[in-house]
């Protein structure tokens, strides 16, 4: 759940499934697309950077990541700019840099537990 | 190497012309639970599949309920191989003494089963680290079954054993798979059928490998779990909840194991997000093979009883990964 700072969330940082459905589908869309888990953690990592910038700040340099360090990857580009749209206050800057490093959180121990099935049980469904 | 592709070819994931009616329908029926992407890279592997047999194999692996990358990984195994060597990778020598019956059934079935059986690996991972769900590597355990199972050495028949044919599919002989292939076996402790999480053995020693690879894949981003087991003296499930919350709370999911009692390391599902404190309080758990994702009350994994996934047979947790520094962000 996203901490709540100084000011409110805004309604898509306070939604319940944030780091929820909502992550696993975008975790779905980044595996679709090709993106590494190596890109998703520096992503999550340039993201921690952002706590504490206001959420304008915020905004601007979400764009710069989506058309620089990330352009190569459309798929986590879009996904930076369809939430820099969504920032409206400093507490969503933070909820926003704790989702992409959940996101990869997730992402790295969904990738170990379902090889980890795979390995000793030979079969995943 | 990534193995996944992505073309604009034709895709026809239908079953080959050729193969019996009950394969036909068997694939089409299971196709429809694939994602279109996976059903797209399924037509592409059997397009580019250099033999009736080659596409027959992919085939049964896919009626044998095997996930859309293990079948990606068969079909790149067998692409090279004629045949001859096909047919022998997948099928069970008869002379074989350590493949209990119950396996062997299902190797008929099964050919990526009987593949790993004679001792044909698929290859477990590349140097990338892969798409967002890339994963460690890990040695695959020696298949041994367990004694009341085994074949005696020199055993009695009437006739000559019938010789398996993969061209012979229409025989009533042979053996056809399973509504579910998951208890086939599933008596023995190391029979290999039976699915269970890499923490699946009873040994320690398996637990720690996983928290092993998890720690692995988790090092990049500066965490570590611990694995216990729970329900003991030392970690009650109460308190083992409660740890958890706290993780969660912390932004950091939770690794836990599932099975039918205590001790037992069925299926492992990741605690993604707990309700905020001052309600009753509430898991939300993930389960990552199935792709279900429930909300279940602190009561209901209390009761030790049921747990809201369609799986029915995984009633309550029973082991959990807590990270070592749950406060750390």
């Amino acid at each position: 759940m996203p901490a709540a700072g100084r000011s409110p969330l805004s309604a898509p940082f306070a939604h319940r499934e944030l780091n929820g459905e909502i992550l696993l589908e975008e975790l779905a869309d980044l595996r679709e697309a090709d993106v590494r888990q190596r890109q998703l953690e520096e992503c999550a990592a340039a993201l921690k950077s952002l706590s504490g910038l206001r959420a304008t700040e915020a905004m601007a340099k979400l764009r710069q990541l989506a058309s620089g360090r990330f352009q190569s990857q459309p798929a986590l580009a879009g996904l930076l700019l369809r939430w820099a749209a969504k920032l409206r206050t400093d507490a969503d800057v933070t909820a926003l840099a704790q989702h992409f490093r959940q996101l990869a959180i997730v992402g790295a121990l969904i990738g170990v537990l379902r090889r980890g099935d795979r390995v000793v049980g030979g079969a995943l469904r | 190497m990534s193995r996944r592709r992505r073309t604009g070819t034709r895709h026809e994931t239908s079953a080959p012309s050729g193969a019996p009616d009950w394969l036909t329908s068997e694939v089409e029926a299971l196709l429809e639970e694939w994602r279109p992407s996976d059903r797209k890279l399924l037509g592409e592997l059997l397009e580019d599949a250099r033999t009736e047999l080659q596409r027959e194999m992919i085939h049964r692996v896919v009626v044998a309920r095997h996930a859309c990358a293990e079948v990606h990984a068969f079909a790149d195994t067998i692409r090279a191989l004629d045949d001859e060597a096909l047919y022998q990778q997948c099928t069970i020598d008869p002379r074989r003494t350590d493949v209990p019956v119950t396996a062997r059934f299902r190797a008929e079935a099964d050919p990526l089963y009987a593949m790993e059986l004679n001792g044909h690996l698929l290859p477990p991972s590349d140097d990338d680290p892969g798409p967002v769900y890339g994963v460690v590597p890990r040695a695959r355990p020696a298949f041994r079954a367990p004694p009341a199972l085994l074949l005696p050495p020199e055993p009695p028949r009437v006739g000559a054993p019938p010789k398996p044919s993969f061209d012979s599919e229409s025989s009533s002989a042979r053996a056809r798979p399973l509504a579910t292939h998951l208890e086939l076996g599933a008596s023995g402790e190391d029979v290999p059928s039976v699915r269970r999480s890499p923490t699946a053995r009873a040994s320690g020693a398996d637990a720690g490998a996983n928290v092993e690879a998890l720690n692995e894949a988790l090092r990049g981003l500066g965490l570590s779990f611990r694995d216990h087991e729970v329900d003991t003296r030392e970690l009650p499930l109460e308190h083992a909840l409660e740890l958890a919350a706290q993780a969660l709370q912390n932004g950091i999911p939770v690794p836990v194991t599932l099975g039918r009692e205590k001790g037992d390391r069925g299926r492992q599902v990741l605690m993604l997000q707990v309700t905020p404190p001052g309600r009753t309080r509430a898991f939300q758990l993930h389960d990552p093979f199935a792709h279900e994702t429930v909300w279940a009350h602190e009561k209901d994994l209390l009761s030790r009883a049921e747990l809201p996934f369609d799986h029915k047979q995984w009633r309550r947790i029973t082991a959990i990964a807590l990270p070592n520094h749950p406060k750390r962000r």
